[in-house]
């Protein structure tokens, strides 16, 4: 998997470039619009990294002409604008996703780790199994060591997100955004209680732990 | 501008209804004067055709007086009524339409005099005192009476017609002289926060019109200019606090992965991380009020149908409200849509609630209400808590103001900017949004006021 990251901070970039590597994907940084363009002309890449800051313009200039020119590579914008219409604008223009700075690396990874996936088409999991949960996507089922247990739309949703990245630091985020389909907004702490409630429906019956809480970045199923 | 259309044309109607009023006035005076002189040189006329029939001797007797008149009198019966005394106030002759009444003697005080004659009415009357006799002769002015009443229905009639006509063209002139001024209005009014490229196209010539289109196309200019400040200004501030932020926050994060087996370190460094995202949030809510503020703030506004749009949200109000142990009363009447922007209509809600939420004692009570009224939707949120003292109502949407609710409350604390935002996100709707207590009990109680969609 070959990921360009478009950074124009020389340590962030770095810090982006060391975590994809240690997921051991093949890492290209550029630091200009110019050695953006350059690099895409070249050669295809799996997903690509954008700063829409850029010293010699605006990120999403590149975007639009990628997307002018045909290249349809998947684009995650990472900015340090983030008011919800600079958002709209950039995936209006054709971006993938959107992840504004500050951000975690996990949150980065979780969301290449989806936009390479569905790009890539992967076979459609129907139904999800760990640690004696089995989650049923058609039926909209969930059993627990066999027995069936009612969710609601939101918690059946909140469950799948995370067993489709288990074992993985989920940000609330993401998780709003996923399920809720709004920017996060920490003045609720809406996500914690609902991740409270699943986790004691679901450990009222397995008896098991399934979440582990990541103290300032988010929940991880185990 | 309407104001200016019909105070225009009003002042036009009023000033040509009054000239064309003052000019048939003057006219009908005029008329009236003129008719009297006519009478009055008809008098100068008879008089000297009497005066040469009477002759000049005074001492000819009454008879024969009469002999020498009766003819001519009698032939302008209808025209005058005639009086004749002699040098010491006798009267010599009276014609018979003068009834009883005698004309009163004018020697000495005017020549010409209207007064009223019992049985005929108005009548003009001239006295010519010669040497010998002294001639009054007076006439009818009930024809001029009528030919003046004739006349002022006539001028009325005018004057209406003029009225009607005047505040016609007056419309039309001021239509036509403010149309300049209204293409102005409506242009500038069209320059906002999301187009203020828009310029007032000059009129032709040199004309105050002209210089006033200048200075406001300069007036837009330093606008624009200064939006682009604030724009670059939120935008330069977002990049340099974000960037560091984005370092502190994964040198944290790596921190944090290193230390997981030492609690004392992964919990500082837990703090840390947490704090990072506050301090996000801060910075977030900051740049979308000043965005909001200066008005720069470019809004992706939809048409939302109510009640429906609640729907997705009354499950997740519900589950908030429950999970701190308070029950949620959920009232939802009317229909109607709203334009607005969901992400940040949503957050107001969920802000208010978790306000709310904060306020209340354990095992109270949260009343939500969304109720249609003709022009707007009403959101009522109440809470059990102890409510605030009247004079802080107004202040607690204000920046950075934060009150200590229950002392209980372990939750995170707020920054003081969670109410300030709702209410900018508020305004943003060109809604209202304020706080009372209530009175039923003590409570907080915040009303917000959404326009309904007038275009649907």
């Amino acid at each position: 998997m070959k990921i360009l990251v478009v950074e124009d901070e020389r340590k962030v970039g770095q810090f982006v470039v060391q975590a994809l590597t240690e997921q051991s994907y093949t890492v290209r940084k550029v630091g200009t619009m110019a050695a953006a363009h350059d690099a895409v002309a070249e050669s295809p890449y799996d997903a690509i990294v954008l700063d829409l800051g850029l010293p010699d313009g605006d990120g999403l200039q590149l975007l639009k002409e990628w997307r002018q020119n045909g290249f349809d590579e998947p684009v995650l914008i990472l900015s340090a604008r983030d008011s919800v219409t600079d958002r709209v604008e950039g995936l209006n223009l054709g971006a993938d996703d959107y992840l504004p700075k500050p951000f975690s690396v996990d949150e980065l990874l979780a969301r290449l780790r989806s936009l390479m996936r569905r790009r890539s088409g992967s076979v459609q999991v129907t139904v999800l199994e760990r640690h004696g949960l089995r989650l049923d996507l058609l039926a909209r089922e969930l059993k627990v060591n066999g027995e069936p247990v009612e969710l609601t739309n939101r918690e059946f949703a909140l469950l799948e997100l995370f067993m489709l990245n288990p074992g993985r630091a989920l940000t609330r985020t993401l998780i709003a955004e996923k399920v809720w389909e709004a920017p996060y907004d920490m003045e609720t702490n809406l996500i914690d209680v609902y991740v409270r409630r699943l986790r004691q429906k679901l450990e009222g019956i397995g008896g098991e732990n399934y979440f582990k809480t990541m103290r300032g970045t988010g929940y991880k199923l185990l | 501008m309407n104001t200016l259309t019909f105070r225009t044309t009003a002042w036009f109607a009023l000033l040509v209804t009054v000239t064309i009023g003052a000019v048939l006035g003057v006219g009908g005076w005029l008329l009236n004067r003129q008719m009297i002189a006519g009478l009055e040189l008809l008098h100068v006329v008879e008089t000297k055709e009497l005066a040469e029939l009477l002759g000049d001797d005074p001492a000819i007797s009454d008879a024969e007086v009469r002999d020498r008149l009766e003819h001519d009198v009698d032939d302008d019966a209808e025209l005058f009524l005639i009086q004749i005394h002699d040098t010491n106030g006798r009267i010599r002759f009276r014609s018979a339409n003068l009834g009883d009444y005698i004309l009163p003697d004018l020697s000495g005080v005017d020549l010409h005099r209207t007064i009223t004659v019992p049985g005929t009415g108005l009548v003009r009357i001239s006295e010519s005192n010669g040497t010998n006799w002294h001639i009054q002769i007076a006439s009818r002015l009930e024809p001029n009476q009528r030919v003046l009443k004739e006349y002022i229905k006539i001028a009325s009639l005018l004057v209406l017609v003029g009225a009607l006509i005047s505040v016609g063209l007056g419309w039309v002139f001021s239509r036509v002289t403010l149309a300049p001024i209204r293409a102005i209005a409506e242009t500038a009014g069209r320059i906002g926060g999301n187009n203020l490229g828009a310029r007032i196209e000059v009129p032709p010539g040199r004309d105050e019109l002209v210089a006033l289109t200048r200075l406001l196309n300069e007036a837009f200019d330093r606008i624009e200019t200064a939006f682009g400040q604030v724009r670059q200004f939120t935008a330069d501030a977002s990049h340099e606090l974000k960037t560091p932020l984005a370092l502190i926050r994964l040198n944290a994060e790596k921190l944090h992965s290193r230390l997981e087996h030492d609690d004392e370190s992964a919990n500082a460094s837990a703090e840390i991380l947490e704090e990072i995202d506050q301090l996000h949030q801060i910075i977030e809510h900051l740049l979308f009020l000043s965005k909001a503020d200066s008005g720069v703030l470019r809004l992706e506004l939809e048409t939302l149908s109510f009640p429906e749009w609640l729907d997705a949200w009354s499950g997740d109000a519900q589950v908030l409200v429950e999970d701190g142990g308070l029950r949620l009363d959920l009232q939802i009447e009317g229909q109607g849509p709203v334009c607005g922007v969901s992400s940040l209509l949503r957050q107001v809600l969920f802000n208010l609630l978790t306000n709310a939420l904060k306020f209340s004692p354990p095992a109270g009570r949260i009343s939500l209400q969304i109720v249609r009224s003709s022009e707007s939707w009403r959101w009522t949120i109440e809470d059990e808590g102890p409510g605030l003292p009247e004079a802080e109502l107004t202040r607690v949407f204000d920046r950075f103001v934060r009150y200590e609710r229950c002392e209980s409350e372990a939750s995170r604390p707020g920054h003081g900017l969670g109410l300030a935002i709702c209410r900018s996100i508020i305004e943003l709707h060109q809604g209202k949004v304020f706080a009372e207590n209530r009175k039923d009990r003590t409570g907080l109680r915040v009303v917000v006021d959404l326009p309904v969609d007038p275009e649907t």
